[in-house]
């Protein structure tokens, strides 16, 4: 069959991903409505490389520091006395905050790709962060303390296969929830009653427990969650049991 | 391309990548311009993701089909598919996606203590915002920014638990700044001295500060030993003596405490990512992490200062495990390109979406490939089963027309059965109402079927070459194009012709590589508590082989139909690599698959004797395995005690195993210094031809579902531009 006789593919416009960090970051997918970018003057990649590039700048001057200083500790022939201490302390002391500002800038730069009308700022930061003298050693910030209840786990105690729903109109942290009966649409069928909330001692997050008997007929359950103290609803637990 | 009518496509094999092409160029967004036939051997769609219905309905895999939380494209897909599938949730109990999957959020590992015994780690991973599939939205998961902010925060995390479960603390927390009573403080100015104060550091709970502290003296060691301005290097040598002493310090400190070295190892593999990346100036390299593919994954590590503690910590020996990457099967030869190693790494514990793991509530072909296949018949995809491929025929090189690629004249099939009445094979069969796929074909639909079954034909065997009658397909009169879907380790069987032409392609052969698996199913009449199992259900790798990883799925029974007669009470799935023979096996070599299922027998059988105890401590007594533990779906309960007793071992018989040698059964590895030779579905070599598969350059270069179907729909991008690269999710990426 000659070529005029059967069908041709067209030619891509790639055969490989975009790997480079400095362009795969882009408009949206078609599917995935993003935010758009209205600051034109800054591209994307332009401020991405250049967050980039500001990170590798705060290695190389660290790296520079640490350089001088070996310098200095060659010439003291090996001997640590006083001053070699101290200034042990503030290699260490520099080096902690190499690892902490490369990761922070990298933040810094893509975000600001991210929020284009950020762009400026996030890379004023990154500029400061360089020129700015570094603190004592100290760890990393601690982990922030957890919100009491910004998530729910949910232990399940049946042989049936269901499908748990909640519903908080609020952030769980701001009242002590409780779940009432969980009731069928037939008013003949028994409620659901082994239901509560307590504290997962594992997780330290709110927990909401299920029970479900073996003979429990399959439908949805639903139930009224309140706040403990002024019994006002706040939410609602639904459980529906397959068949 | 132009011409009336549609468009005909011919879809070879019906694993995921083949599955998820036809699905593409199907989509209404079409209005029917293409009209796909999916080739298949055998009666079953699903690749290496098949499976089957076997006695009292038992589902009987491949493998260990777990899905991760971070498969984007998988997911997505599937939810679409179950969305048009329209099933009434009223009346069937697997109406959409999230009856057919559940999160699973605890994983295991498995460790030898040392003493002979094992010891088994059981890691919770919080369920994360969103589901897999969701629309993407501005908090995009796969950029830098998110990656260095989940690492952030699993690195505060891990050192905050550190911190406060520290054995010395006596369970009061301890701050950083807490001064070490009762140690004998050296004098203020001398290395003994700082190194003190390190080891107070750490003993007293600033890990955070030791973790960094060592990661970025590593950092500027390397950098001093690249500048020879002493003749004594006395820095190096300065530096040199605190790095190893504050890791010989901190490995003292850890082995008092095994939950705090565990973490500590996976501290000491994050920094060493994040240390590396900057070394090799990853965020700036156009290949992205592809830069550091010709690295072994651990040699990397061990280059950018992970201690060898944590490369041999059973974490990595789990990822190693979970990717079945062992050349050649050999266990002594792990082998995973760093870059697809990190970039699996990250994609799996911080970009995942709901939970870590989802596992599926039936067969994967249940699940998955029977409501593709309604859907896809609904779309008007013709299925031809028992179509073996045998030969892609290349038009001859003197009938190309000036500046003309070569394309793919015929297709040469090889037809394992006829069907009778000469329509469409019916595939699936009903078990308590849910469509699935047999274990075995339903000889009655075939001509002569009686014949065929009673010769025992294998229609999955690479070695069983009995035919019916063959068929050759066209171009311009059968097909207009060719998704190529069979795996990689059948191509040297049906694309000589394109081999014997193209480099490529033969450098591609020779270096992606593959690896046979085995697979054990056990369905058990105690359950897990009694069995001496006491943590969650679990997914767990780092195992003793043959069997390294291990799923509880006792979440199937009621899936299958066992019957009110006692079904079982527990369900296990094994799997691992299978040894290759020093020599392959010559394609004669009939009794080949059924020699290394022996094998696969006998390794179940020393397993379950010898190393199930330390899994499941009342599993086996002083004489090993109980076998009376085991379901048979062929005896009544009342029998099945006495008959084990009697027979011991033989018990197995009635349970699942399998020896997935065929070479398109194989997984295909990522091994370093071979992902460069995989040939993209987006490669035009070829004028009407595009393979798909997890073997392909598809962006993500790793054996596992979410490959496969990127792969897949970039076939179909190859063909009809849709879908945009832009929607792949995760095409690119660093």
């Amino acid at each position: 069959m000659g070529t005029s006789e059967r069908l041709h593919r067209t030619d891509p416009e790639r055969t490989g991903p975009i790997r480079d960090a400095a362009t795969y970051l882009r408009d949206a997918p078609s599917g995935d409505p993003g935010p758009a970018s209205s600051d034109a003057a800054d591209t994307p990649e332009s401020a991405v490389a250049h967050g980039v590039r500001l990170g590798y700048k705060v290695i190389e001057e660290q790296i520079l520091q640490g350089q001088q200083l070996a310098q200095r500790l060659g010439k003291a022939t090996g001997k640590l006395g006083a001053t070699g201490a101290a200034e042990a302390t503030v290699l260490i002391e520099r080096v902690l905050h190499l690892y902490k500002d490369v990761g922070a800038l990298c933040m810094d730069a893509v975000e600001a790709v991210a929020r284009s009308s950020a762009v400026r700022a996030g890379l004023a930061r990154a500029s400061d962060a360089i020129k700015a003298p570094h603190g004592s050693a100290e760890p990393p910030p601690a982990a922030p303390t957890p919100i009491a209840g910004a998530r729910y786990s949910v232990e399940v105690a049946s042989r049936r296969r269901l499908q748990v729903t909640l519903d908080l109109g609020m952030r769980a942290g701001q009242y002590v929830p409780r779940v009432l009966p969980l009731h069928a649409a037939d008013a003949a069928i028994p409620a659901l009653t082994a239901v509560s909330f307590d504290l997962d001692p594992a997780l330290s997050e709110p927990r909401l427990r299920i029970d479900v008997p073996d003979t429990q007929p399959a439908g949805t359950y639903t139930g009224v969650v309140v706040d403990s103290a002024s019994n006002e609803p706040r939410g609602v637990v639904s459980v529906r049991l397959l068949p | 391309m132009h011409r009336d009518g549609p468009v005909r496509v011919a879809v070879i094999g019906g694993g995921c990548a083949s599955i998820t092409a036809a699905f593409e160029l199907t989509r209404p967004i079409h209005q029917g311009k293409y009209q796909v036939t999916v080739y298949q051997q055998g009666w079953r769609l699903g690749g290496k993701g098949a499976s089957g219905r076997g006695p009292a309905g038992r589902i009987e895999e491949h493998g260990l089909h777990v899905w991760l939380g971070f498969y984007e494209n998988a997911f997505r897909l599937l939810r679409e598919c179950y969305a048009e599938l329209g099933r009434d949730p009223a009346t069937c109990r697997m109406a959409t996606w999230r009856d057919a999957f559940f999160p699973d959020s605890h994983v295991a590992v498995a460790e030898p203590a040392g003493n002979g015994e094992w010891l088994n780690w059981t890691a919770f991973f919080p369920p994360a915002d969103g589901l897999p599939g969701d629309p993407l939205t501005a908090d995009n998961p796969f950029t830098i920014k998110s990656y260095l902010v989940h690492t952030s925060a699993l690195l505060r995390t891990l050192l905050v638990g550190l911190r406060t479960r520290h054995p010395q603390s006596d369970g009061c927390d301890t701050s950083a700044g807490a001064a070490g009573g009762g140690t004998d403080v050296p004098p203020v100015g001398t290395v003994e001295s700082f190194i003190a104060q390190v080891a107070d550091w750490l003993r007293f709970g600033a890990l955070t500060a030791a973790a960094g502290l060592i990661e970025a003296a590593a950092l500027v060691e390397l950098v001093v030993r690249a500048l020879p301005l002493y003749p004594q290097n006395l820095a190096l040598q300065w530096l040199n003596a605190i790095a190893g002493i504050v890791r010989g310090q901190l490995e003292s400190v850890m082995c008092a405490d095994e939950d705090t070295r565990c973490k500590w190892e996976i501290i000491d593999l994050v920094l060493a990512i994040l240390v590396g990346a900057v070394r090799f100036r990853l965020l700036l390299d156009p290949r992205g992490l592809d830069a550091i593919n010709q690295y072994e994954c651990r040699e990397w590590l061990r280059m950018n200062g992970a201690s060898e503690r944590s490369l041999n910590s059973a974490f990595v020996r789990s990822l190693y495990d979970l990717a079945l990457a062992y050349e050649g099967g050999d266990p002594q030869r792990p082998g995973l390109a760093a870059g697809q190693a990190v970039r699996g790494s990250l994609r799996m514990f911080f970009t995942y979406r709901g939970a870590l793991f989802w596992k599926m509530r039936a067969g994967m072909g249940d699940v998955v490939f029977a409501p593709f296949y309604e859907v896809l018949k609904k779309r008007g995809v013709r299925f031809e089963f028992f179509h073996r491929l045998e030969n892609v025929q290349l038009a001859p090189a003197d009938t190309l027309a000036p500046g003309e690629r070569p394309y793919v004249q015929a297709l040469e099939f090889d037809v394992q059965a006829r069907i009778e009445g000469g329509g469409e094979y019916q595939p699936l069969f009903d078990v308590n109402g849910l469509p699935c796929w047999p274990a075995a074909p339903n000889h009655a639909q075939l001509v002569d079927g009686a014949r065929l079954q009673q010769e025992g034909r294998q229609f999955e065997s690479h070695w069983d070459r009995r035919r019916v009658d063959t068929t050759t397909l066209q171009v311009g009169r059968d097909f207009d194009f060719v998704v190529l879907g069979v795996s990689i380790g059948v191509i040297p069987q049906v694309c000589r012709e394109i081999l014997a032409r193209d480099a490529r392609w033969r450098a591609m052969v020779a270096n992606v590589k593959t690896v046979a698996t085995q697979a054990l199913q056990l369905w058990l009449r105690e359950d897990m508590r009694q069995l001496g199992w006491n943590a969650p259900a679990v997914t767990l790798s780092g195992f003793v082989k043959p069997f390294d990883s291990w799923s509880d799925m006792t979440h199937l029974i009621p899936e299958e139909d066992w019957g009110d007669d006692a079904p079982p009470k527990a369900v296990a799935y094994f799997c691992s690599v299978l040894p290759d023979p020093p020599a392959p096996p010559p394609d004669g070599d009939a009794a080949y698959p059924a020699a290394r299922r022996d094998e696969v027998y006998a390794n179940a059988v020393h397993f379950l004797n010898h190393h199930i105890r330390d899994l499941w401590p009342r599993a086996a007594g002083a004489d090993g395995f109980r076998w009376e533990l085991l379901a048979d779906p062929a005896a009544p309960r009342s029998t099945q005690a006495d008959a084990a007793s009697t027979d011991g071992a033989y018990a197995l018989q009635s349970q699942y195993w399998a020896a997935n040698v065929n070479p398109s059964d194989r997984y295909v590895l990522a091994l370093p210094g071979s992902l460069q030779y995989r040939i993209s579905p987006l490669d035009n070599t070829y004028d009407n031809l595009t393979i798909a598969g997890d073997w392909t350059d598809c962006g993500f270069n790793e054996g596992c579902v979410e490959a496969a179907v990127m792969s897949g729909r970039l076939a179909a991008h190859a063909l009809a531009r849709w879908p945009r690269l832009e929607d792949i999710i995760g095409y690119d990426h660093p």
